[in-house]
């Protein structure tokens, strides 16, 4: 018979696996092979049969840090040292978590520095006249000048043909179908397309009429511009450029690092057959890539090389406008209102196109009738619309000029790509590690690396650059999480400005389903006039999620994993441990802080309500000026 | 036998668990056991840590494995490729160049004996 204690543990690490049911099968069937071989051997040891168990499960070590290592080397497509530092990063996640409870609500209104940096895009064309432009802009065959000449267009149920007529006119260089590839897609030059943009540049114009019909561009040689699909990885469709990296090494970049970086963008060899590769001489990168792949690297290598503090990679030019409008706080009051009519609202009252993308919600079973509360006064629209439709599963993404309100699964099929500057804020207690950690595990979205799919990060050495892969509402709550990061240094290198206000801040641990309530209801049940909003910084509650706690462990799953056991001449220790342990049942709950900002007397109100009700929970003071007990303590 | 400081085995775990293919195709448990063995019981490589390098070194197509089901449960059995081969080769003559290196450097100690030629 199977050991049960075995078949729990494998049912514990199939959950939390985020793969396929068949990687799951196959990974449960293997380790299944390998714990009832070491049971009948450590048996046959003269080990009895329960602590034989016990010591069998626990070579495995901690559950949640053997899938997450398994996880991540399924999914990651980047070549990485696989030992050790995932185990790293999420023993220092709990620390920083808890570190985070020393910053301001997430939902105030963004930093002025956020908003300034989201007005820099790394386009020379835009960029031009505040920066040196980038050596790596400076390129004729990548960025001929065409490609940022800025037209008005108004398609309606135009065939593709004449569109390309239209663009070859209006720009002076030939736009052209492959109409081979196009066939096999089963497209022509009469297949219909609509768009209604405003200068807007060529090259927005293309990605915006490819997007549309899962197709893709390239400028071949001799200037013709090609419309074909997506999955034509002949070689003629790669060109091999050379980068000079020695811009690189004077903002401190160890420039091989680089290269995890740019294989975010593009397909790699070994992805799927295609032909992507890189190779470095010197300082140099050589890199095998489609046009669209190139223009992507080079625009962060020049977002390195100027040092831009927030870089969205993808060109846009209404971006700033609408990034603008979801920083500007709005007021609602819905109640039981249909999702059309509050989308027209807030497109009215902020000043910009908001849309429904109608195709993809009906297939969720949404519509514009679908029917939605919230009361929320004075908050970024970026918050409401978050608020609003977290429910719903709902997200917005920036389209063709405007805000979609589209599926969350539709978002993240659009994930937008920024480059962070965050060297002001590496110190030796936040290494990049840590931050990107702290990324991954306070933020809201999906991450390939703790989800399966997802967002995606990848870091310099060095110079303190971050390029993340995520939906844009991720991005912005990066953005926020920055900021906070920011201010927090302010206020610890002014001290004195941070005693004068008496908030202090506590982080209380507790199951998330109790989290989710009190969060709602913590305000209205303890001292309710004290929330409101007093001289100095106000009162807050923010919510994060937490690592999960096993409970009832019993000593199935060990405390620290160690990756390497080795032995010494003293056997008796793993003995003793075997038989402190008894297996029994295995528990994952999801756990949640709620960081509270108040007064100690609140405080201490809120610590006897947990009491009385019967809270499980733990607390733990985040004070700024107790900021370096806190960490590591929990 | 003394025990070795996990810190210096990090970067050649991959190395070992190729190494022990070299004799022919095993499965996890067999890896563990033999890597026990030719270590003089000196290393134990933890279930916990071998399975992720196993499936690491297949998504590197340094191994690849089946599935074999004559034992009664499904086995998974992994061999080197000719890619793993290249590359067991390549580490070990980096790794014994290194060890020489080491070697001369701390010759002059007497806790270091000198190998036997």
């Amino acid at each position: 018979m199977p050991e049960q204690e075995f078949e729990i543990y494998l049912a514990l690490l199939s959950k939390l696996l985020r793969l396929s049911p068949t990687q799951k099968a196959a990974i449960s069937d293997e380790l299944r092979d390998h714990l009832e071989q070491r049971l009948s051997d450590l048996m046959q040891g003269g080990m009895t049969r329960e602590a034989a168990i016990n010591a069998a499960v626990d070579e495995f070590g901690d559950v949640t840090g053997l899938a997450l290592d398994l996880t991540r080397v399924s999914r990651s497509p980047v070549k990485k040292v696989v030992v050790g530092s995932t185990l790293v990063a999420s023993a220092v996640a709990v620390g920083i978590v808890c570190w985070l409870g020393l910053f301001a609500p997430q939902d105030r209104l963004a930093a002025p520095e956020a908003l300034q940096a989201q007005q820099i895009p790394p386009d020379a064309n835009q960029n031009g006249d505040r920066n040196i432009p980038s050596q790596y802009l400076n390129d004729e065959v990548l960025f001929p000048t065409f490609l940022s000449k800025t037209i008005d267009v108004s398609f309606e149920e135009t065939p593709l043909g004449e569109v390309c007529a239209f663009l070859s006119d209006a720009h002076k260089v030939p736009v052209m179908l492959h109409r081979v590839s196009l066939d096999e897609a089963g497209l022509s030059a009469n297949t219909p397309v609509s768009l209604t943009l405003q200068g807007i540049t060529l090259e927005e114009v293309l990605d915006h009429l490819t997007r549309k019909l899962h197709l893709t561009w390239e400028i071949e040689s001799g200037g013709v511009i090609r419309i074909l699909t997506r999955d034509d990885d002949s070689l003629k469709r790669f060109r091999t450029r050379h980068y000079d990296m020695q811009p690189l090494i004077k903002n401190g970049i160890a420039i091989r690092s680089v290269e995890e970086l740019l294989k975010l963008e593009g397909e790699w060899e070994g992805d799927q057959g295609s032909y992507g590769t890189i190779a470095w001489l010197g300082n140099s990168a050589i890199i095998r890539q489609k046009s669209h792949s190139h223009r992507r690297i080079a625009r962060i290598l020049a977002a390195i090389e100027q040092q831009i503090p927030v870089a969205y990679i993808d060109p846009c030019s209404s971006r700033n406008r609408l990034l603008d409008a979801l920083h500007q706080p709005v007021d609602a009051d819905f109640e039981d209102i249909p999702l059309g009519e509050v989308v027209e609202f807030l497109s009215k009252s902020q000043g910009i196109p908001i849309l429904i993308d109608h195709e993809t919600l009906s297939d969720e079973g949404l519509s514009r009738d679908t029917r939605l509360s919230l009361r929320l006064q004075g908050r970024p629209l970026q918050t409401m619309l978050n608020s609003l439709l977290d429910e719903l599963h709902l997200s917005y993404v920036i389209r063709e000029g405007a805000l979609i309100v589209t599926t969350e699964a539709a978002a993240e099929a659009e994930l937008n790509s920024v480059l962070y500057n965050v060297k002001d804020l590496i110190t030796a207690e936040l290494t990049m590690d840590r931050l990107a950690s702290v990324i991954e595990t306070t933020t809201s979205g999906q991450w390939e690396v703790v989800n399966g799919d997802g967002g995606r990060l990848a870091m310099t050495q060095g110079g303190g650059f971050l390029l993340v892969a995520q939906t844009l509402p991720v991005q912005l709550e990066i953005q926020g999480l920055l900021d906070r990061l920011r201010r927090s240094h302010r206020e610890a290198s002014n001290p004195s400005k941070s005693v004068q206000h008496k908030l202090i801040v506590k982080a209380y641990r507790m199951p998330t389903e109790i989290a989710v309530d009190l969060r709602q209801s913590i305000e209205k049940l303890v001292e309710p006039e004290s929330w409101k909003s007093a001289e100095g910084e106000s009162p807050s509650i923010t919510m994060v999620a937490s690592k999960p706690q096993m409970d009832n462990v019993d000593g199935i799953v060990s405390g620290g994993t160690s990756e390497i056991q080795v032995i010494n001449s003293n056997p008796e220790n793993t003995k003793e441990r075997n038989a402190e342990k008894q297996a029994k049942s295995v528990v994952l709950r999801s756990r949640s802080m709620l960081i509270i900002r108040q007064s100690p007397q609140v405080h201490e109100k809120i610590e006897g309500f947990l009491h009385k009700i019967g809270v499980d929970h733990t607390t733990q003071d985040l004070d700024p000026a107790n900021r370096h007990r806190a960490i590591g303590h929990w | 036998m003394d025990a070795i400081d996990p810190e210096l085995l990090r970067g050649s775990l991959d190395l070992m668990v190729l190494s022990t293919l070299s004799s022919g195709k095993k499965y996890g448990y067999l890896i563990q056991s033999t890597l026990w063995e030719s270590s003089r019981e000196a290393i134990e490589l933890k279930a916990g840590t071998l399975y992720p390098i196993l499936h690491k070194l297949e998504k590197e197509g340094m191994v690849k494995c089946h599935w074999e089901d004559d034992t009664g449960r499904r086995r998974k059995w992994y061999e080197l490729t000719a890619a793993g081969r290249k590359q067991l080769k390549r580490r070990t003559d980096e790794w014994c160049r290194y060890v020489d290196c080491l070697r001369s450097i701390l010759g002059s100690f007497d806790q270091v004996s000198p190998q036997p030629a």
